[in-house]
């Protein structure tokens, strides 16, 4: 498996059937879905991307997936959703770099570990995804190399791992290219045509029209505003978060190492650079610009790492944060609202889970598009269970 | 005796590896807190020189035009007056560990003594949870880099009634300053005039923060909300001298890789340079039999250092080198000359805009000089990160640019903290156009390490020598149609490591310009992350929040 011979260009058709704008995981696992089912073959399907693929938060993560949430909607999604990213390379011929590794959940309370437990039980032995329990003893045995002191229990989920996003985007856009979607590099959507409330197409900057009947949002944070134009008004946050890599270090970590209560984790790269993020001590700032990342962060980071793992005499290679597109019940929005013009969907609000979900939403989302019937997996994250009350119960949040 | 490592695959010479098998003593490089990868073969690695060899055909890396290059040597006065004075100073360059850090906290008190400026406290603690304190420095200009750029900055801040302090990576002062013993300089009487600088040793700027510039030294970080001064100069000096640019000199890499590939045999090699690089590239040649010298210019190349099969030389400079259609010899800071048909320098030179393109300077292609840098704000524009830049990082090695852009950085720092007047302002930013100006015409009568595409993409020719990444891989990756120097990045891995792109990223620029055949001003470089000089974790858990 070698690169695949890719087409980028910043040249767009004047009229399309579809425009996804953002070439990050959703926007991409979108285009790839249309080139899935067939339907690219006899209609046009566009990508507008304001930077390079991926740009956004779909590249400044920490790359890993996992089927454990305590929403039984999230959970049943994220099943399907790492079955979709297992078969990437198969199906693309791109290998996009997914290893097994688990997650490893520290609990600092009995009774948080206890919780954890009844989750097992009540949601994810059904799901056919139970996690191993053990108590400190053994996970000493188990995982010399954290320093497990002041914790209560130990929780792992085998079944959850990694992947290379960089590659899982090239995979899924590599795909859609040959199955005949165009995706345009450095070019930015100002705003959303409608017309008797009816979606017209969209108009990028310095370039002109793109004109089609369907427009799928998925900017990542910069849904929020393009939609505000539109005078729709959906309730998301751009958190900034930040991550950190070491010096590449002996491997010697495949866990995904997190700490329940904080939602903090350290983890390594297959590289050896060890990623990590703690909690900002002052808490994570709500803003669009990610230029910045806090000195205090850091060094608490560098704290949780040598709590962790003791001294490892790497130094920091580089910081930078990203985005949490956070919805108030912490699961993404993929669909529509049907007082939206007609032709308007989103598929945003990822809160953290952009691209582990991005597979299955993509797929669902396209279906709905393709075969005009909700997909049932679909129904929960519709725009709408904001105004009507029918919020998600999720609260397994990490980083 | 020097402690060796083989440098087989599988066995990368990083910090951790060496450290593990007993090298307490390493030197890493300044930047990159790592030795240097031991093969860096090609045109675009810092230090190159010179490219015509055996069947190998490669383009000479210095002027493109095959005139001969004379350097005007600068140097002298302040710096070797201080550091001759206290020349026990000068050992502490490769000690690591407690020793450096108690020998650097001890260098900043010492310092300020010898200068007879006001002593800044600095406390003592290693290797305890929480010993680093975080200091608000507020109403002290910080400069980073204690080369001349760094120095006239502070002499001219000092002028405006500005404090400031002068943060130096390495154990002393003086940049490049300190490899040319020569006469003359502008900056006479530095002891004299400034006031109230304070020199922090083995202090690193670490970055542009939401709580402000960070800078990590020996007892603690210090942040500051005021402008900064950054003069980071290069990456380790070459050998900046006369007559650099005769053939048969070219960076150890790649001189050791001519010797590998090739059948030309040198009758005498002399290596430029200190530390265990620069031993192990003299052991390895002498190792081949051929009579080898190992130069040190520093006069401070420790014991453990010292190559075990070629010879030692201790100058404290070096004048020249001499020759004709190549390089003949050495001349030493002595006046005595040393035979040598191949020179190889273990040093190596390369503007280091990073924290600038950091915080989003634009990086400007200075065509004739062959590399990167930036403008510095003109009057009224805003000043990206509260960072001024000085120096030669700016793209020109002309002294006159550097002193000339260490005045007006200071002015504008002044002048944004209320102290210079905007004539004083507007008079050197006049200045500083018209050096500009004269160093762009001049460029090519100094010498820099340019990137330079050789006529073949088939050999091994290192682009990143910290990932492995070779020309051929970026071409091959073009060629599949990632034509953007984010997707050059995150499709080979070129600039993911220790060194970030400092290297790597300029060179690509120049690879993707060549390719594509557009200039490489609409290219650009990738984003540069903090922080920038690799702190680590175990340092940084210490500090006290």
């Amino acid at each position: 498996m070698g690169l695949p011979r890719v087409s980028f260009s910043s040249e767009l058709p004047q009229t399309a059937d579809i425009v996804i704008v953002g070439g990050g995981a959703a926007g991409i696992a979108t285009a790839y879905a249309f080139a899935r089912l067939g339907y690219t073959e006899n209609h046009r399907v566009v990508v507008v991307e304001k930077g390079f693929l991926g740009y956004g938060s779909s590249t400044r993560n920490a790359s890993r997936f996992r089927v454990h949430f305590f929403s039984e909607e999230n959970t049943r999604f994220a099943i399907k959703s790492r079955r979709r990213i297992l078969e990437l390379p198969k199906i693309t011929g791109v290998n996009p770099v997914i290893t097994l590794g688990g997650y490893l959940w520290l609990f600092k309370t009995e009774e948080a570990f206890n919780a954890f437990k009844k989750f097992n039980e009540k949601l994810w032995k059904p799901y056919g995804v139970p996690v191993q329990f053990m108590d400190i003893d053994e996970a000493r045995t188990k995982f010399k190399r954290i320093n497990l002191e002041g914790f209560a229990g130990v929780a792992y989920g085998p079944q959850n791992g990694g992947i290379h996003h960089d590659y899982m985007i090239l995979a899924m856009a590599s795909y859609a290219m040959k199955g005949g979607v165009k995706i345009a590099l450095y070019r930015k959507v100002d705003s959303i045509l409608v017309e008797a409330g009816r979606i017209k197409g969209v108009r990028i900057r310095g370039y002109g029209t793109v004109s089609a009947d369907t427009v799928i949002i998925a900017a990542g944070v910069w849904t929020k505003t393009l939609l505000e134009r539109l005078g729709i008004k959906l309730p998301l946050k751009p958190i900034r978060k930040s991550l950190l890599v070491t010096e590449p270090y002996k491997y010697f970590l495949r866990e995904f190492v997190t700490v329940f209560e904080s939602g903090s984790y350290v983890a390594q790269t297959l590289k050896g650079e060890i990623i990590a993020t703690e909690k900002y001590p002052q808490g994570e700032p709500e803003t669009l610009d990610v230029s910045g990342v806090s000195l205090r962060w850091i060094i608490a980071t560098m704290k949780f790492i040598r709590r962790l793992l003791g001294d490892i005499g790497a130094g920091i290679m580089r910081v930078w944060s990203g985005h949490y597109n956070v919805t108030p019940d912490h699961s993404h929005i993929v669909g529509r609202d049907e007082e939206w013009p007609e032709g308007l969907y989103v598929s945003t609000g990822f809160s953290g889970h952009g691209l582990m979900m991005s597979p299955y939403a993509g797929e669902l989302l396209a279906k709905y598009i393709v075969e005009g019937k909700m997909p049932r997996d679909l129904e929960p994250f519709q725009p709408t269970r904001f105004k009507e009350g029918k919020l998600i119960r999720e609260s397994l949040i990490i980083g | 005796m020097p402690q060796c490592v083989s440098m087989s695959s599988g066995n990368r010479p990083d910090y951790f590896v060496l450290s593990k098998q007993g090298f307490t003593g390493l030197t890493r490089s300044p930047r990159f807190h790592r030795p240097r990868w031991p093969y860096c073969s090609k045109p675009w690695c810092p230090g190159n020189r010179v490219y015509d060899c055996g069947n190998m055909r490669y383009v000479r890396a210095t002027s493109p035009l095959e005139r001969e290059c004379r350097l005007k040597i600068y140097g002298q006065s302040l710096l070797s007056k201080i550091l001759s004075s206290i020349p026990e100073l000068l050992a502490t360059e490769n000690i690591h560990g407690f020793v450096a850090r108690y020998f650097s906290t001890n260098l900043s008190e010492i310092l300020p003594i010898v200068l007879g400026l006001e002593k800044y406290k600095a406390s003592n603690g290693v290797n305890q949870e929480e010993t680093l304190s975080v200091r608000n420095i507020d109403g002290r200009v910080v400069i980073v880099g204690g080369g001349y750029a760094g120095m006239v900055s502070a002499l001219e801040l000092s002028k405006y009634n500005v404090k400031s302090i002068i943060v130096d990576y390495n154990g002393t002062l003086g940049g490049f300053l300190k490899y040319v013993n020569q006469d003359i300089v502008e900056i006479n009487n530095l002891t004299d005039k400034a006031r109230d600088v304070v020199p922090v040793v083995r202090g690193s700027y670490i970055g542009f923060y939401d709580e402000g510039h960070a800078i990590l030294a020996s007892d603690g970080l210090y942040i500051t909300h005021d402008p900064i001064i950054y003069a980071g100069g290069g990456e380790s000096p070459p050998p900046v001298t006369v007559n650099n640019d005769l053939p048969g000199i070219v960076s150890a890499h790649y001189g050791l890789e001519i010797l590998h590939r090739t059948s030309f045999r040198p009758r005498k090699v002399a290596v430029i340079g200190y530390g265990y690089w620069a031993s192990y590239v003299a052991d390895t040649i002498a190792n081949k039999g051929i009579e080898t010298y190992l130069i040190s210019i520093r006069g401070a190349v420790k014991k453990g250092y010292r190559p075990e099969k070629a010879q030692f030389i201790e100058s404290k400079s070096i004048r020249g080198f001499y020759g004709g259609e190549r390089v003949h010899g050495i001349l030493l800071g002595d006046g005595s000359r040393l035979e040598a048909d191949m020179v190889l320098s273990a040093l190596g030179e390369y503007p280091d805009a990073h924290p600038l393109y950091g915080v989003g300077y634009t990086p400007i292609y200075r065509k004739r000089c062959w590399v990167f840098g930036v403008n510095p704000p003109a009057p009224g524009e805003s000043v990206n990160g509260n960072i001024v830049p000085a120096g030669s990082v700016l793209g020109y090695e002309d002294p006159h640019v550097v002193e000339v852009s260490a005045k007006y950085a200071a002015t504008l720092v002044a002048y944004l903290l209320g102290s210079a007047s905007e004539q004083d302002l507007e008079h050197y930013y006049s200045e500083l156009l018209e050096a500009l100006k004269k160093a762009e015409l001049s460029c090519l009568e100094v010498s820099r390490p340019p990137v330079w595409l050789s006529g073949s993409i088939s050999g091994l020719q290192f682009i990143d020598f910290d990932e492995d990444i070779l020309l051929q891989h970026v071409y091959n990756v073009w060629v599949k149609g990632y034509r953007r120097m984010e997707m050059l990045k995150r499709f080979t891995g070129l600039g993911t490591g220790a060194e970030q792109g400092r290297f790597s990223a300029v060179s690509t620029a120049l690879i993707l310009a060549s390719l594509e055949g557009i200039d490489p001003l609409t290219i650009g470089l990738f984003r540069a992350r903090p922080p920038y000089s690799n702190p680590e974790v175990d340092v940084l858990a210490q500090i006290r929040i």
